[in-house]
């Protein structure tokens, strides 16, 4: 799929998302690319705001917010998104998690600098896109409750997707964890007693009633 | 690519069920009943079941808060509460105020609450409990202030007891009148530099006064500070402050200023020596009619002990007319202080330089004209004696004369010196900045140069006298170099250090050695004025090698240890501009503070100590060492003191801006950014209040700019370019105007080509670029020749090398790969020069690692995998020791083995090669383990790496 011209004047027209995204959760994938390019114009002046001029030109926040979205969705979380509000919700708190991820990662990097430089971008060590752990595989989740689950980690408060990440998925001990996010491994291990819970929160909302309700503000 | 990401998630979702099937329901089973028929979630499940029970479990509980672990409620206030807590990311204890969400949130509160945050963030002093974040979590505000470890002063005062004629001797020592003085002077100064911020505390009371583990007090909860710049926000109901200590205007609901906070504390002093407080009754509202109508038992009728200056200090105080009490928190510190010293209260001296000033102007000719008249007196006798061989009486005779005389002489001829060379220290900082006085300074500089003439010219035997000659060639020298006759000052130093070692090498006296290390001191100036830093270095090291040994043989001598400080800072500074990190400089720092903190009241010392941790830590960070480099920040911090006042010497204020800059760039490299941004706010504050106090100042624009550009910088790494941009631009104006004016000076071009670096790359955009590389090949060509002239230079090679990389940024940017990898080169070979220099300075490294990363990145875009393979190479060379930088460097390797045809030999070299990188770093940290899993390249190779399950 080629990136369209990004255009953020472009607005997406009443029910059209809608029927997009009933037609996607019923399977078919080509509604996906009519959504993405319905909202990718918008998604991308979001990205870009908060990416900085600095680190990307606007071909590349096309790109990088393209390949994040479809790698997310094309295995599309079975969750029910009821209005287009929740959907760009949903598409912003994932790219600015990704962000997140990407800029802590370049953080650490940056921390390993002794004395205050602009330092030129170091962003082409990025070749390869970080693959985020909710995006799986090309084998689809086992069931509708492990897909909640992907959903509900984008919606949470980052640290405590980094703690449950981290633990969960990347399988550290709560020391390492407590290295890896520079605090003390009691306090890695309190703040994913309370991570676990506000995930199964979030999981609780999704389930019973939607996305709308799960997101902390609307977009 | 394997299912094991599947699986956890799973997992993870299995996990989630299986909590939440415990939580809701109604027969509460056990966690252990639980766990036992799904052993393999337990590592993720277990956490959370037995940190506490799964029916009270509330994500919303209080213990653990926006990073902080709340450990015990220490206090509850009008408008929230106050925790101790630790602040996991920094591991450290802080005194968290966190604000209610109740009825008593009003918006007032909430604007109070954040006036005191801007407010209380201004203030470093170290008898002021520092404010570390203000913030809002989920729509709480909160603040986290320092920690003060020991009691309030409310829980001593309750120790004393009711009698104040027996007061435990433990309590304060064994005067606890003279102790609560000083306590109270000591707070009263602390208030007085608030004051000075515009900054009331309004709440001045025993429990906010806290007597640290080392006996000195802090001042905490600035809880209702109002910033008397703006609006009075609380209003007449609204009022806050505790009834005790609240000031009639506070009572009555009216504008208050610092003659509040004065009334206050002299309700402190009173109740520390009376042990009753003056206005105290049985009901709240009888307090408050009491502090607007009653007078208080006089303070000596309660303790007799009390001297009248002290009960007197104290009534004025707290005089219920504001305009009868004492007008400024530090006219209440001065009269504390003179009554610690016995001096006459409710006095003002004049200040040094006024002093000195009228000595000079009514004294001038009379001084210089006594002073000459008995040098006259005494070499005559002497040369006619020896002239006209007298007896061997007469001789004696006249030598007695001449000795009575010349002691005289000496005795007079010491004071005046003595007070001249006041003026000269006074003349040389304070009036150099101020603008109109310029024509003042150099003639009173002039007056006391034809004063040291006059005593260079009398020529003379007498040891006494020659060591005076001696001081007199070198504070010549010091000031021609002021005036900027640098020829002569030269000329005159070299003369006064020659005479100076022949007089250490005659005598045993101290001072003599005092002379010489300052005239090394001062010579070793004047080199690095002119850029001849070896030379200089090495007369620094004369002055320390003198000091070394003077330590040795007067151990006592307090000013040793100052001098040998001072001269061990200033070798710090020059060490660190000519070898970087890998100098001395780390030592000579840590000694330095050493020796200042060995002094038992460092006292106006404290600036420079502030200064030289600081530098320590700048040192420390650059090399790496990230913890030490925190510790020494934090002490630097202790010893800041105030900060930009107006009655501080320029001197000062100089000194805390440096301090400032190197707080904020030890907090960028241990990653607090936004520490380092306030840090760096505060320091171009003071740059600019000094540029505008002091417009005469020669080096304003480059003292300016450089603090723009480095919040500029500061705000980029923060990825607010919004907000960098504008510094930026104006440091890069800034640096021109300093450029033009000393077309010479490397510093100037350095930063110009600095700002400019930096503003063109943050704003360049697609549509611009060309532009913007057209300007980084300019300032890289004029630093080129600057360079020419400036070989040794490490800031010219450190912004060369920078502006190279920028420039291989925006070319590869603009797909000119092959131009890119040419300007990579030229980068490259400038910085591995540097790391050849000092292999310790990570951010050298880093520096290098990324413009090795760039040009491989860029080869690889041109299919030259032979070139790619290089500077893989290269990059791995610059961390071996990095897992991140490893497994990168090794993605680099195998990519460009990939451009080499299928039977090319290099190709299974290459991959060995790469492949060993990346076991290294497994090797080195197995937890990167998942991150090569995760990369798209390293799929092919993941069995043998072991990765694959």
């Amino acid at each position: 799929m080629t990136a369209p011209h990004c255009n953020p004047d472009m607005a997406p027209g009443d029910g059209v998302t809608l029927h997009l995204l009933r037609r996607w959760n019923a399977g078919e994938q080509s509604a996906l690319s009519e959504l993405l390019e319905r909202h990718l114009d918008w998604i991308t002046s979001f990205v870009h705001g908060r990416l900085g001029g600095m680190l990307r030109s606007r071909d590349e926040t096309c790109d990088f917010v393209q390949t994040s979205m479809l790698d997310f969705l094309r295995y599309g979380p079975k969750v029910e998104i009821s209005d287009e509000s929740a959907f760009r919700g949903l598409l912003a708190r994932i790219a600015e998690n990704n962000i997140r991820d990407r800029n802590r990662h370049l953080g650490r990097a940056k921390r390993d600098a002794g004395r205050l430089r602009f330092a030129a971008s170091d962003s082409v060590l990025d070749l390869d896109a970080r693959r985020d752990v909710t995006r799986p595989s090309e084998h689809a989740e086992r069931d509708e409750n492990a897909s909640l689950v992907r959903v509900a980690l984008e919606l949470l408060d980052p640290q405590d997707r980094e703690v449950l990440q981290l633990r969960a998925f990347d399988d550290l001990s709560f020391a390492e964890v407590g290295k890896r996010m520079e605090i003390a491994e009691n306090a890695a291990r309190m703040r994913y007693s309370r991570a676990l819970p506000r995930l199964a929160e979030k999981v609780k909302q999704l389930r019973e009633r939607g996305l709308g309700a799960a997101l902390d503000r609307p977009e | 690519m394997t299912s094991s990401r599947d699986e956890r998630l799973n997992r993870l979702s299995d996990a989630v069920d299986l909590y939440l099937e415990l939580r809701d329901s109604e027969t509460k089973p056990t966690a252990e009943s639980v766990l036992a028929d799904r052993p393999d979630l337990r590592e993720l499940l277990d956490p959370v079941l037995t940190e506490e029970d799964v029916e009270s479990a509330d994500p919303a509980s209080p213990r653990y808060f926006a990073g902080f672990e709340l450990l015990r409620e220490i206090g509850r206030g009008g408008a929230g509460v106050v925790y101790e807590a630790r602040e996991s990311d920094l591991d450290r204890r802080v005194a968290l105020k966190i604000l209610g969400r109740g009825p008593e949130l009003t918006a007032s509160s909430i604007e109070r609450f954040r006036r005191e945050a801007a407010a209380a963030g201004k203030l470093h002093h170290p008898h002021i409990a520092s404010v570390f974040r203000v913030g809002e979590h989920e729509g709480t505000h909160f603040i986290a202030m320092e920690y003060v470890d020991g009691r309030n002063l409310a829980a001593v005062i309750r120790d004393a007891g009711d009698d104040p004629l027996q007061v435990p001797n433990e309590l304060l020592g064994s005067d606890f009148v003279q102790a609560s003085t000083e306590l109270v002077a000591t707070v009263a100064d602390a208030l007085s530099y608030a004051h000075s911020h515009g900054i009331v505390h309004r709440d001045v009371k025993p429990h906010n006064i806290v007597l640290a583990r080392e006996g000195t007090p802090r001042l905490v909860d600035f809880g209702l500070a109002k910033d008397f710049g703006r609006d009075a926000v609380t209003r007449t109901g609204d009022t806050a402050g505790t009834p005790d200590y609240m000031s009639p205007e506070q009572v009555r609901g009216e504008a208050i200023d610092a003659r509040t906070d004065v009334f206050s504390l002299g309700v402190v002093l009173y109740e520390l020596l009376a042990l009753a407080r003056p206005f105290a009754a049985k009901s709240p509202h009888e307090t408050l009619d009491a502090i607007l109508t009653r007078e208080p038992v006089a303070l000596r009728r309660r303790n007799p002990r009390v001297p009248r200056d002290l009960e007197t200090i104290c009534h004025t105080a707290f005089e219920k007319e504001a305009s009868r009490r004492y007008a400024s928190m530090q006219e209440f510190a001065d009269d504390l202080h003179r009554f610690l010293r016995d001096e006459p209260i409710l006095a003002t001296p004049p200040s040094a330089l006024t002093r000195g000033i009228k000595f000079v102007r009514r004294n001038r000719a009379a001084s210089l004209a006594a002073v000459f008249g008995l040098l006259a007196l005494v070499i005559a006798p002497i040369a006619f004696a020896f002239h006209f061989k007298a007896s061997r009486d007469a001789l004696a005779a006249e030598q007695t004369e001449t000795r009575r005389q010349r002691e005289l002489v000496g005795s007079v001829l010491t004071d005046a010196r003595e007070t001249l060379d006041r003026i000269t220290q006074l003349t040389q900082t304070d009036l150099a900045a101020t603008p109109g006085l310029t024509n003042t300074q150099r003639e009173m500089l002039e007056t006391i140069v034809g004063f040291h003439e006059k005593v260079r010219e009398a020529g003379t035997n007498d040891p006494a006298l020659r060591l005076e000659s001696a001081h007199a060639s070198s504070q010549l020298g010091n000031i021609l170099g002021q005036l900027g006759e640098r020829d002569r000052a030269e000329s005159h130093l070299r003369e006064a250090i020659a005479q100076l070692e022949t007089l250490v090498r005659e005598t045993e006296d101290i001072t003599p050695r005092r002379y010489l290390a300052t005239a090394h001191r001062q010579y070793s100036s004047l080199l690095g004025n002119s850029d001849r830093t070896r030379e200089a270095g090495e007369q620094l090291d004369a002055a320390v090698a003198c000091m070394e040994h003077t330590a040795k043989t007067h151990p006592d001598a307090h000013w040793v240890r100052e001098e040998l400080a001072f001269a061990l800072i200033r070798r710090a500074q020059l060490s660190w501009q000519t070898d970087g990190v890998a100098g001395a400089a780390g030592a000579d720092l840590q000694r330095a503070s050493e020796l200042l903190t060995s002094i038992s009241k460092p006292g106006e010392h404290q600036p420079i100590l502030a200064n030289a941790l600081s530098e320590r830590a700048k040192w420390l960070a650059q090399r790496g060492e990230l913890e030490q480099a925190r510790e020494a920040l934090e002490s630097s911090r202790k010893w800041l003191g105030p900060l930009d006042a107006p009655h501080q010497r320029v001197a000062v204020r100089r000194r805390a801006m440096d301090t400032l800059t190197n707080h904020g760039r030890v907090l960028d490299a241990i990653g607090n950014l936004e520490g380092a941004r306030l840090c760096l706010e505060q320091a171009l504050e003071i740059a600019r209040g000094l540029a505008r106090d002091f417009p005469a100042f020669e080096s304003n624009d480059t003292m300016v700019a450089t603090r723009e550009y480095d919040l500029g910088i500061a705000n980029a790494r923060m990825d607010r370019l919004d907000a960098a941009l504008p510094f930026l631009q104006s440091a890069m104006q800034s640096a021109e105007r300093a450029l033009q004016a000393e077309p010479d000076s490397a510093l100037a071009a350095s930063l110009y080509a600095n700002s400019t670096s930096a503003f063109v790359t943050a704003s360049m955009t697609p549509e611009n670029r060309s532009v913007a590389l057209d300007k980084l090949r300019s300032a890289a060509r004029r630093i080129e020749e600057f360079l020419d002239n400036h070989p040794d230079s490490r800031p010219l090679r450190f912004c060369l090398g920078l502006i190279y990389s920028n420039l291989s940024l925006g070319l590869s940017r603009d797909d000119d790969y092959e131009a890119a990898v040419g300007v990579s080169d030229r980068a490259i070979e400038l910085l591995a020069q540097l790391r050849d220099d000092a292999p310790e300075d990570v951010e050298t490294r880093s520096d290098l690692r990324n413009v090795a990363a760039r040009a491989a990145w860029c080869c690889l875009k041109l299919g030259d995998g032979e070139r790619g393979a290089d500077y893989a190479r290269l990059m791995q060379s610059t961390f071996p020791e990095d897992p991140l930088v490893l497994a990168k460097a090794a993605r680099y390797l195998l990519v460009s083995s990939e451009t080499l045809d299928a039977d090319d030999e290099r190709v299974t070299g290459w991959t060995d090669e790469a492949l060993g990188w990346l076991e290294s770093a497994i090797s080195i940290d197995p937890k990167c383990a998942p991150m090569i899993r995760r990369t798209e390249s390293f799929g092919p190779h993941l069995k043998r790496l072991g990765l694959d399950d």
